[in-house]
């Protein structure tokens, strides 16, 4: 399945502006976290007549900004758990509006949060079939769709 | 008036809550089917129920099913509040007795104006 960069960089926009108010704009690639640098990924996983998985990457810095964006709250008062409350729904808005856009009958997971520093994570039977990277807020933010083989 | 708000995510209930107190309901919270059922049960009755589709425990679509089987809530206003874009969604919500339904991500003055459709508020 081929996936259009205006619909999930409208979609991506839609979220990130209505929902926190912050900026992300589509890039041909944009600055990678340091490997250094605490980073997260939110995952949700498609199930039905495509099957796949949708991922949501960002740094800690630009999850930080988000969060307390979610919860109108100042920087400092962002907690572990906040932070993962928010990409994790952020990553269930992303999925569930990407979601329309796949044939047939799809259902989603929950969303999972990993974090961490220099990590990979990988989703066995997964392909990547599309990849978009954004800039937010001077921070990296990567989308990607992978598709099951 | 009163509302629930059923979500597992707390930031979703927090933005609502906001918006929701800011127009007057008394906020209750939920973060599953299940919890919701059961805050149902502490507080006698809700005006309005704002209820996500994708929650652990018991979904969004269960939770209708499961209250509009309950002659009590028969008045209780149920939204949709989900991600869950698709028609054939949205009409399965409806037909299990959803009254409305607003797609994430929304702005307040949607959900204010889906309430205001709804009739709770002028």
């Amino acid at each position: 399945m081929d996936f259009s960069a205006d619909d999930i960089n409208q979609i991506t926009s839609d979220i990130w502006t209505s929902t926190l108010g912050l900026n992300a704009q589509p890039v041909d690639k944009a600055s990678e976290a340091s490997s250094k640098e605490r980073s997260l990924i939110g995952c949700i996983q498609i199930m039905g007549d495509w099957e796949g998985a949708v991922t949501l990457y960002c740094s800690e810095g630009l999850a930080n900004m988000a969060t307390a964006s979610m919860f109108d709250m100042a920087l400092e008062e962002v907690t572990d758990e906040e932070l993962h409350d928010t990409l994790g729904e952020l990553t269930n808005m992303t999925a569930g509006n990407i979601k329309t856009l796949l044939p047939g009958d799809c259902r989603i997971s929950l969303p999972s949060v990993a974090e961490g520093i220099d990590y990979k994570v990988s989703i066995p039977g997964g392909k990547v079939t599309f990849q978009q990277s954004f800039e937010c807020e001077g921070h990296p933010l990567l989308i990607t769709i992978l598709e099951r083989a | 008036m009163r509302a629930l708000i059923i979500d597992d995510s707390r930031a979703i209930r927090m933005i609502l809550g906001k918006t929701l107190r800011g127009i007057g309901f008394e906020v209750f919270e939920a973060g599953n089917g299940c919890e919701a059922l059961e805050r149902l049960q502490e507080i006698g009755r809700a005006d309005l129920a704002l209820v996500d589709w994708n929650m652990p425990e018991m979904n969004g679509y269960d939770f209708v099913c499961s209250v509009r089987s309950k002659a009590e809530h028969a008045d209780m206003r149920v939204m949709m509040v989900t991600t869950e874009a698709e028609i054939t969604q949205m009409i399965k919500a409806l037909e299990a007795g959803a009254n409305e339904y607003i797609i994430k991500p929304f702005s307040k003055e949607a959900v204010v104006e889906k309430i205001q459709i709804l009739g709770l508020i002028p």
